[in-house]
C-alpha cells in the first residue's frame, strides 16, 4: 500500500515537473506507512478556501511552493487561526509575503493547530558509498547548528534505534531528564516505519520530517520534505 | 563469487609456490633489484623466477624475456615496470594462467586522465575473471608466515617484526611501512600486511573476507581513508562476518569534509562522510581508535588478552594520584571501578599493613613490596564481581621489587584479562616490554591503557551478542 501511494505521488510530482513532493503529499505517505502526522487540506486559491467548510478552529495555514526551502524564513507559515475571517486573511498575508519576495506560488494547505511536543527530526539521505542512511536529531529549524545528530544505514533495527536515541542529546531529554517522560517507543517505532518507507522506495534521495513533535504519548510530524529521482 | 573461490584465489597471493619478478633488476637500488633481492634472501620459501628482456642472469638466477618462458604455473607476478607497459605485461600473465599479480608501479588513475585509462585497461583484464589484481600503485604483501614480502624498502630503513597475530590493511604502503617497524619496535608480533594502493581489484572487503579465515590472524587493523561508491553494503557485510570470529580495529582518515554538498535538507547537510562511516562501522561491529597509537594500543589488548563478561575492573596501585586518574579514565569510558565488599575489605586489612587503602582502588602508596601486590592481587582478581584487573606500577619506588612481574603473570590463571600502566622513563619502558613478552599488555598512561580495555570490552560485547542469536 505504501508503495503504490509513493508511486501514484510521484507520478502526479512528474506529470508537473517537479522531483520534489510537498508536504501535504509527504504527510500522505506517511500515513500510507501509518506513521502519525497532521491533516492537511490543500487550496489552490480564494474561491476554495472561501468555499472550505468543516474547519476545527484554530487551524494552521502553510505556503505551497517548490521554490521554498523553509517557510517560515519568508513569512509562510501563520499560526493560530481562529475563524473563518482570520483564515482569508492568513490567505492574503501569505499571498503578499511570497509576491514580494517574487516567489511563485501553488497555494496553501490548511490543517489544524497541534500541541507542542518536543521537537525531533528524522531524515534520510542516499549516500553515493553506503547507500540509503537515516538520522535521528534535535528538531526544528536550527538543526546544523545543534549538530545533535545520529545516523544509521538503512535497514535498521529496534537494537540500532535505541542506540540512535542513546548518541544524541535529544535522546537522553527523551528518556526523561526532568521528571518529563516522552514516549521513546513511539520514536523507536516511527524510525523503523521510516526505514521502511525508505528501503520501499529507492527512488526518494532526501527526506527531512522536521519538526516531528513527540508528546508522553505518540508523536506527530508536523512538516515534511522529499526529493525523488 | 563463493567464498570458496575467493580464499582460493587470494591464498595465491599470500603462499604462492612460483613467484615471477617482471622487472628484475641487478642493479641495486632499484625497485626491481630491492625485491628480488628481498624474496631471495629472505624466509621466502617458494622458487623465485626473474623476468627482464634485456638480462640472461640476475642475481646469480637465471633471467627469462617474459612469463611465458618460465617452465611453470605462476601462482603470483610481481609487476614493477614502467606504468604504461602494465597493461599489456598484465594481458600476458592472464593468458598464460599467472593466478595473482601485484602491481606495484605507480603511474594510474593518481595521477590524472592518462593514467585512469591505463588503469581501465587493467580492469578490463581483470573482468575477464582468470586472475586477482593487488594495487597498482601499493607496496603490496608482508607475511610473515609463508615470508613473502614484496615491500622494496631497505632493512636499515624498515624493522621486520617478528611473527604474530595482528594484520594490518592500507590503502597507503607507506603507512604499512610504518606499521610494520612501529611493531618491531614494539616487539609485537605480526601475522600480514597489506597495501592495496589503488584497488582495481581486491579491495577491502575481499581481505577482511581472507583474513576472516587465515588462522595466523587474530586481530584485524585497518586504515581507511575511504571506500569506493558504491561498496559501502559489501565492505560491511564483510566486518560483520569476520567480527564473528575476530576483531577488527579500524582508524578512519580524512574525517573532515572538504567543500560542502549542493542539499537542501537539513539531513543532506548534516550527512557528512564521517558520519556515515561512523554508523556503519558500528553497524558491523567495527571498532573505531581515534588515531594510530590508539588503534595499536587496543590491538595489543585484543591479541594478549582473553575477553571480559561484564565492565566491572579492579584497580592495584602504588600510587595514589595513578589510581585517581585510572578511576576517571575507565568511568569516563564506562567502566564501573567497584567498590570491594566488606568480607574482602577486611581480609585485605587484616594481611596488608595500615597504610594502605583496601577499597577499589586498592592503594599499597609508595612503600608497597612485590609481595603486597601478590596478596591484593589474588584476592581481588578472585572476586566474581571483577571482571578485569588494572595493575599500576611505580618502579621509581625502590620498595618495589621486580618479582612483582612473576606475581602478575601468575594471576593469568584466573582466566580474567589484566592490564598494567607503568609509568616513568626509561626504565618504565624497558619493563613494559618485559612485561609484555609475558603476554600482559603495558601503558606509560592510564587513559592509553583505559581505551585499550574498552576496545576488548566492545569485543566482548560483539562476540556475546553473536552467541545469544
Amino acid at each position: 500500500m505504501g508503495r503504490n501511494t509513493f508511486l501514484r505521488l510521484v507520478n502526479e510530482a512528474k506529470k508537473e515537473g517537479r522531483n520534489i513532493l510537498y508536504e501535504y503529499e509527504v504527510k500522505n505517505l506517511l500515513k500510507s506507512y501509518a506513521i502519525d502526522t497532521t491533516n492537511p487540506v490543500f487550496i489552490r486559491n480564494k474561491e476554495q478556501l472561501e468555499s472550505l467548510n468543516n474547519i476545527n478552529f484554530p487551524c494552521v495555514m502553510k505556503v505551497v511552493s517548490t521554490q521554498i526551502v523553509h517557510k517560515s524564513d519568508i513569512g509562510g507559515v501563520i499560526l493560530n487561526i481562529k475563524n473563518k475571517e482570520e483564515l482569508l486573511e492568513a490567505f492574503e498575508k501569505i499571498k503578499n509575503n511570497t509576491e514580494k519576495k517574487g516567489i511563485k506560488i501553488e497555494g496553501v494547505i490548511v490543517e489544524e493547530e497541534v500541541e507542542k511536543g518536543l521537537e525531533i527530526i528524522i531524515g534520510s539521505y542516499k549516500d553515493p558509498i553506503f547507500g540509503n542512511v537515516i538520522m535521528l536529531g534535535s528538531g526544528g529549524i536550527y538543526v546544523e547548528a545543534y549538530k545533535d545528530v545520529s545516523f544509521r544505514i538503512v535497514p535498521i533495527n529496534k537494537r540500532d534505534a535505541y542506540e540512535m536515541i542513546d548518541e544524541t542529546i535529544i535522546g537522553s531529554i527523551l528518556k526523561g531528564f526532568r521528571g518529563i517522560k516522552y514516549d521513546i517507543f513511539s520514536v523507536i517505532d516511527a524510525l523503523i516505519k521510516v526505514s521502511n518507507l525508505i528501503e520501499d522506495n529507492q527512488e526518494i534521495v532526501e527526506l527531512d520530517l522536521n519538526p516531528i513533535y513527540v508528546y508522553s504519548q505518540g508523536i506527530k510530524v508536523v512538516d515534511g520534505r522529499l526529493k525523488f529521482v | 563469487m563463493s567464498y570458496l573461490t575467493l580464499l582460493k584465489s587470494l591464498n595465491y597471493l599470500f603462499n604462492p609456490k612460483s613467484v615471477a619478478v617482471i622487472g628484475a633488476s641487478g642493479t641495486p637500488g632499484k625497485i626491481g633489484y630491492t625485491i628480488l633481492n628481498n624474496l631471495l634472501k629472505g624466509n621466502f620459501k617458494g622458487r623465485v623466477y626473474p623476468v627482464n628482456p634485456n638480462r640472461s642472469t640476475i642475481l646469480g638466477k637465471t633471467c627469462y624475456k617474459s612469463v611465458s618462458e618460465i617452465p611453470e604455473q605462476v601462482d603470483l607476478a610481481i609487476i614493477a615496470v614502467k606504468a604504461d607497459l602494465v597493461p599489456e605485461i598484465l594481458a600476458e600473465c592472464e593468458r598464460e594462467g599467472v593466478k595473482t599479480a601485484i602491481i606495484i608501479s605507480a603511474g594510474f588513475k593518481e595521477i590524472g586522465e592518462e593514467g585512469k585509462k591505463r588503469e581501465e585497461k587493467i580492469a578490463e583484464i581483470v573482468k575477464k575473471g582468470r586472475i586477482r589484481v593487488l594495487g597498482p600503485n601499493c607496496l603490496g604483501v608482508f607475511d610473515n608466515y609463508s615470508g613473502l614480502s614484496t615491500l622494496f624498502l631497505p632493512d636499515t630503513r624498515v624493522e621486520k617484526p617478528k611473527p604474530g597475530n595482528i594484520s594490518f590493511i592500507s590503502q597507503s604502503g607507506a603507512m604499512l611501512a610504518m606499521f610494520l617497524d612501529w611493531m618491531a619496535k614494539e616487539n609485537i608480533g605480526v601475522a600480514k600486511g597489506i597495501s592495496h594502493g589503488n584497488r582495481v581489484d581486491i579491495d577491502e572487503a575481499d581481505l577482511i573476507y581472507y583474513l576472516a579465515f587465515d588462522e595466523e590472524t587474530k586481530v584485524i587493523l585497518i586504515y581507511l581513508e575511504g571506500l569506493d561508491e558504491g561498496k559501502g553494503r559489501r565492505f560491511m557485510e564483510a566486518c560483520k562476518f569476520a567480527t564473528f570470529h575476530k576483531p577488527i580495529i579500524v582508524v578512519k582518515g580524512g574525517k573532515t569534509d572538504a567543500g560542502s554538498k549542493a542539499v537542501a535538507s537539513h539531513t543532506g547537510a548534516m550527512a557528512g562522510s564521517y558520519n556515515i562511516y561512523k554508523a556503519a562501522f558500528k553497524q558491523s561491529n567495527v571498532i573505531e581508535a581515534k588515531d594510530i597509537q590508539e588503534m595499536f594500543d587496543m590491538a595489543k589488548a585484543l591479541v594478549m588478552l582473553p575477553l571480559m563478561s561484564e565492565n566491572r575492573v579492579a584497580i592495584i596501585t602504588n600510587a595514589g594520584g595513578v589510581g585517581v586518574l585510572a578511576t576517571d579514565a575507565l568511568e569516563s569510558r564506562g567502566f564501573k571501578v567497584i567498590e570491594l565488599d566488606e568480607q574482602t575489605q577486611r581480609k585485605l586489612r587484616e594481611n596488608l599493613p595500615e597504610r594502605c587503602s583496601v577499597k577499589n582502588p586498592v592503594d599499597l602508596t609508595g612503600d608497597a613490596s612485590a609481595e603486597q601486590y601478590r596478596i591484593a592481587i589474588n584476592t581481588v582478581i578472585s572476586l566474581n564481581y571483577v571482571d578485569a584487573l588494572y595493575v599500576c606500577l611505580l618502579f621509581q619506588e625502590p620498595a618495589l621489587g621486580f618479582e612483582v612481574l612473576d606475581y602478575i603473570y601468575y594471576a593469568k590463571e584466573f582466566g580474567k584479562p589484566i592490564i598494567s600502566v607503568i609509568m616513568g622513563g626509561g626504565l618504565a619502558e624497558r619493563i613494559s616490554r618485559i612485561i609484555e613478552n609475558n603476554g600482559i599488555p603495558s601503558y606509560p598512561t592510564p587513559e592509553r591503557a583505559a581505551a585499550a580495555l574498552y576496545a576488548l570490552y566492545q569485543y566482548s560485547k560483539i562476540k556475546q551478542s553473536y552467541l545469544k542469536l
